[in-house]
């Protein structure tokens, strides 16, 4: 009778360390509140609710997964929400003319041109980190006060009305019967997944985040790669910002405020080392989606902005907290 | 009032028969009120510093055998040997840092066993290492009483006492810089100053200087030399490490020679350099006993080619003017101490360190590196000698560390291929012998000596024609050496041209077909053969005096 208690035992505790709880801890936290919601809350598992909450994580999700570039090399981006907002208004502004630009180009060309100012500003903070050894948190940090500047200058502060549909329709169109700015999203995911675990880009920001000196040693061009994530992680917030305009019909200067840090936060949430090497575009997911599921039940459930931030502060210091723990035993 | 350990109330020393004449069986009482009453050896002569059947061991390697050394009030003690004679782990005994050893300590006669280096600065043993701990940010008087600070009824602290203070210490070190003077803007020599004043604000009467010299300036060297007079004078004792004769002659009362964690013989001196005991101390330092090379290494047959890489006049941070040629199928030695700049040497040459002068050529072509990645595509490869450091991606796994470097053969449609990859990786830990549980694993959680194999694996996926082996013993259990020294030899017998750095002296005899021995940035000499002996090294590195090697 006892013998084979021991072997259950020994099996269960084999299968226990097996586990990897920094991969295991956010899915598990993830479903346990999606399990609670669904039962708190009648409309929470409806399908508008659920398309709701991924077209609500679509924005923070692709500026997250630039800024999963960014993490793994141990280095930071501070400067996406910024970038999220003037890329709008530079695509919206090339779309209709407006600010007194006296000219109007096509959609699709106003659209890249967006994207390309937040990859120039990107590059810029790049080249701050690489070559002038700035680190990101104060390149970024500068580079974000850089682009409100150039943004205010260019706008006036005004918002931009009239943007074409065409280009709207990112943000509020569907496709097939699905919102474009989710299938979107999971473009820009399967794609950065791709290029994350199966790239000798991807396999190479590891090596560098997991440690940069061995990496320079192995005959990786360290600096370069710095100038690549943060130029990724400047388009791609960019992209955010196209969205963002059918999000809310318009270019708003203030688009991007409050949206700095959460993108950042998701990436944690999800497992991905805040110190580099670790994480993955998946979890990266995981975190984003915890974030919006935990907002968009509280507020089925009445719960005000007040309760959602606390709520989500909590959530993040147990998830560091735990992440800390595991790092520890091991 | 001394405030001292708890434990030296009443402690009773041990009767040792091998130095019984020295010490009779002795009782330590402390009074209550800390008053010591304590009892004076029975011998001729009270030592400064005793220390008796010192013993300590790392797991089971035993680096210090039984070491009773003595130093005398007012004396500078030099304390001679190689790398790995046991001289930094006797100061760090001293010094309190390591407490789990065996023997006694006795101070003026007194046993103590400091436990930390505060306990050790409270009963007056001050260290200056070698890398100087002092605050770059703060003052000189901030510097030399920082956590000290003397304080005002207030309890703020007390800065008029604390300058007066600090000035009347560096005017006794004839020292005239002023103690407001932030330290980062002070010449090492200075700030080496500092933290002697600042052992001295801590009342030390035995003060240990571990290779004071290093980065100093003749004209410096001679300024420290009449500062450690002027300390002896004040009945100061002095224990200078170092690793060059010549001061040792210029400034030291007697010398003591370490080898192999023994204590060799100890040295009277009169301040004038002499050959017979010059020849005495390094026959001292060689030992004449031959090490068991044993089965250890692997027998010497590489079949040496023609010559495939030459270095001509490098120069750079550490080194000046190196050349040498390398053949192919050749394992080259280079020997040295450390600090002798052969890991800048060979830095400069991967391309890790800019260079400032200098060229190579690889098979008849003049070849430019400035950064590793051009190394590694000319064929040069670099084992470093920091493997946490620079060797492998400790939170990446066995077989994303051994095609680190060729990760592109492994691709399949453009994108990494995990069974090429995992196959690659197998054939190289089957190969090598690496003991892991899978491909997967992390690489920090290996052993020492099969992260070296994931790490020379790594290099053997590159095919390159010149790999440098920078200390790659180090840190390793002997089972892994002697595979790391197979693996060597095979390759060297493949056709690799192989740059050997190693400090260990057995595995530089037993491993090279020629060897340079580097000091003070310069190659100094070149032994090939039977030439290649323990001796003829050792006596290449001390007996050699070069000119100090200055390049900003």
């Amino acid at each position: 009778m006892n013998a084979p208690t021991t072997v259950q035992k020994q099996s269960k505790n084999v299968i226990l360390s097996r586990i990897d709880f920094t991969t295991a801890g956010p899915i598990i936290g993830l479903i346990l509140t999606f399990i609670i919601f669904s039962i708190l809350s009648e409309p929470f598992l409806s399908t508008a609710n659920i398309v709701n909450i991924l077209r609500q994580s679509a924005i923070i999700g692709i500026m997250a997964i630039g800024v999963t570039f960014v993490i793994i090399t141990s280095e930071i981006d501070l400067s996406i929400g910024y970038n999220m907002a003037f890329a709008g208004i530079v695509a919206g502004a090339f779309a209709t003319g407006g600010y007194g630009l006296g000219f109007q180009v096509s959609v699709f060309v106003a659209i890249p041109m967006g994207i390309l100012t937040g990859a120039f500003f990107g590059y810029l903070s790049g080249v701050a980190r690489a070559k002038l050894n700035i680190p990101s948190f104060m390149a970024t940090l500068s580079m974000m006060f850089i682009i409100e500047g150039a943004m205010l200058w260019f706008s006036g502060a005004q918002p931009l009305y009239g943007i074409p549909d065409s280009m709207q329709w990112f943000g509020n169109g569907n496709l097939f019967g699905i919102p474009a700015i989710i299938i979107v999203s999971l473009i820009v995911f399967i794609i950065s997944d791709i290029v994350l675990s199966k790239t000798v880009f991807g396999r190479n920001l590891y090596a560098i985040g997991g440690n940069d000196e061995a990496a320079r040693m192995s005959g990786i061009d360290v600096g370069r790669y710095k100038i690549y994530v943060l130029t990724i992680s400047g388009a791609l917030s960019a992209m955010a910002g196209i969205l963002m305009l059918g999000r809310i019909g318009s270019a708003q200067v203030t688009a991007g405020v409050g949206l700095m840090l959460p993108p950042i936060a998701a990436v944690i949430l999800g497992g991905t080392s805040l110190f580099g090497g670790v994480g993955s575009m998946k979890k990266t997911v995981v975190g984003v989606l915890f974030m919006a599921v935990l907002v968009n039940g509280l507020n089925l459930l009445g719960v005000g902005s007040d309760g959602q931030k606390l709520a989500t502060g909590i959530v993040l210091i147990i998830a560091v907290a735990a992440n800390a723990m595991g790092n520890l035993r091991k | 009032m001394l405030i001292r350990p708890p434990y030296l109330i009443c402690v009773t020393a041990p009767v040792s028969k091998a130095n019984s004449k020295v010490l009779k069986e002795e009782k330590y009482t402390t009074l209550i009120d800390l008053e010591v009453k304590v009892m004076i050896h029975a011998s001729t002569e009270t030592y400064l510093l005793s220390t008796k059947n010192i013993r300590k061991s790392f797991g089971s390697v035993t680096v210090l055998h039984d070491i009773n050394l003595n130093i005398r009030h007012g004396e500078i003690h030099a304390i001679l040997g190689a790398n790995g004679a046991g001289k930094s782990t006797l100061n760090k005994i001293i010094d309190g840092v390591y407490t789990d050893y065996s023997g006694e300590i006795y101070l003026n006669g007194e046993l103590v066993r400091p436990q930390n280096t505060d306990d050790a600065r409270l009963l007056g043993i001050g260290m200056v290492h070698q890398e100087l701990s002092l605050v770059n940010e703060l003052n000189v008087a901030e510097n030399i009483y920082l956590n000290r600070f003397p304080k005002n009824r207030f309890g703020f602290i007390n800065f008029k006492k604390m300058h007066q203070d600090s000035r009347r210490i560096l005017d006794e070190l004839g020292m005239e810089i002023p103690t407001t003077k932030i330290v980062s803007e002070l010449s090492i020599a200075d700030k080496q100053m500092i933290e002697i004043a600042k052992m001295l604000s801590m009342n030390a009467k035995l003060i240990l200087l571990d290779e004071p010299t290093s980065a100093l300036s003749d004209k410096e060297v001679q300024r420290l030399y009449i500062t450690m007079e002027n300390l002896k004078k004040r009945g100061k004792g002095i224990i200078f490490n170092t690793h060059k004769l010549d001061e040792i002659f210029a400034s030291s009362d007697r010398v003591t020679i370490l080898r192999d964690g023994l204590l060799i013989e100890t040295i009277e001196l009169n301040k004038q350099k002499d050959a017979k005991i010059e020849a005495q101390m390094i026959a001292s330092m060689t030992g004449t006993e031959e090490d068991e090379l044993g089965a250890l290494y692997p027998e010497k047959e590489n079949e040496i080619g023609d010559v495939v890489f030459e270095v001509k006049n490098f120069t750079g941070k550490g080194f000046k003017n190196c050349s040498f040629q390398l053949c192919k199928g050749e394992i080259l030695g280079l020997s040295g101490l450390k600090g002798a700049g052969r890991t800048e040497l060979a830095r400069a040459i991967f391309g890790a360190d800019p260079k400032i002068d200098g060229e190579m050529i690889l098979e008849g072509k003049r070849i430019h590196i400035k950064h590793p990645k051009q190394a590694i595509s000319q064929g040069i490869g670099m084992v470093s000698e920091d493997r946490k450091k620079e060797g492998v991606v400790g939170l990446l796994g066995v077989k994303e560390n051994i095609n680190l470097i060729t990760i592109r053969d492994v691709l399949k449609n453009g994108l990494i291929n995990k069974k090429l990859e995992t196959n690659r990786s197998e054939e190289y830990i089957a190969k090598l012998n690496i003991k892991t549980n899978s491909v997967e694993t992390l690489v920090s959680t290996l052993s020492g000596g099969n992260q070296q194999k994931v790490v020379l694996s790594k290099w053997l996926t590159t095919n390159c024609k010149v790999l440098i082996f920078d200390e790659p013993t180090r840190g390793i259990d002997v089972k892994a050496k002697s595979e790391i020294y197979k693996i060597m030899s095979d390759l060297a017998k493949e056709g690799l041209a192989i740059l050997f750095i190693s400090s260990e002296f057995p595995e530089m005899i037993a491993m090279s077909d020629r060897v340079l021995v580097m000091n003070g940035g310069k190659i100094v000499n070149e032994l090939a053969k039977e030439d290649i002996t323990k001796e003829n090294i050792i006596t290449s590195i001390f007996r050699e005096n070069p000119e100090e090697v200055k390049v900003s």
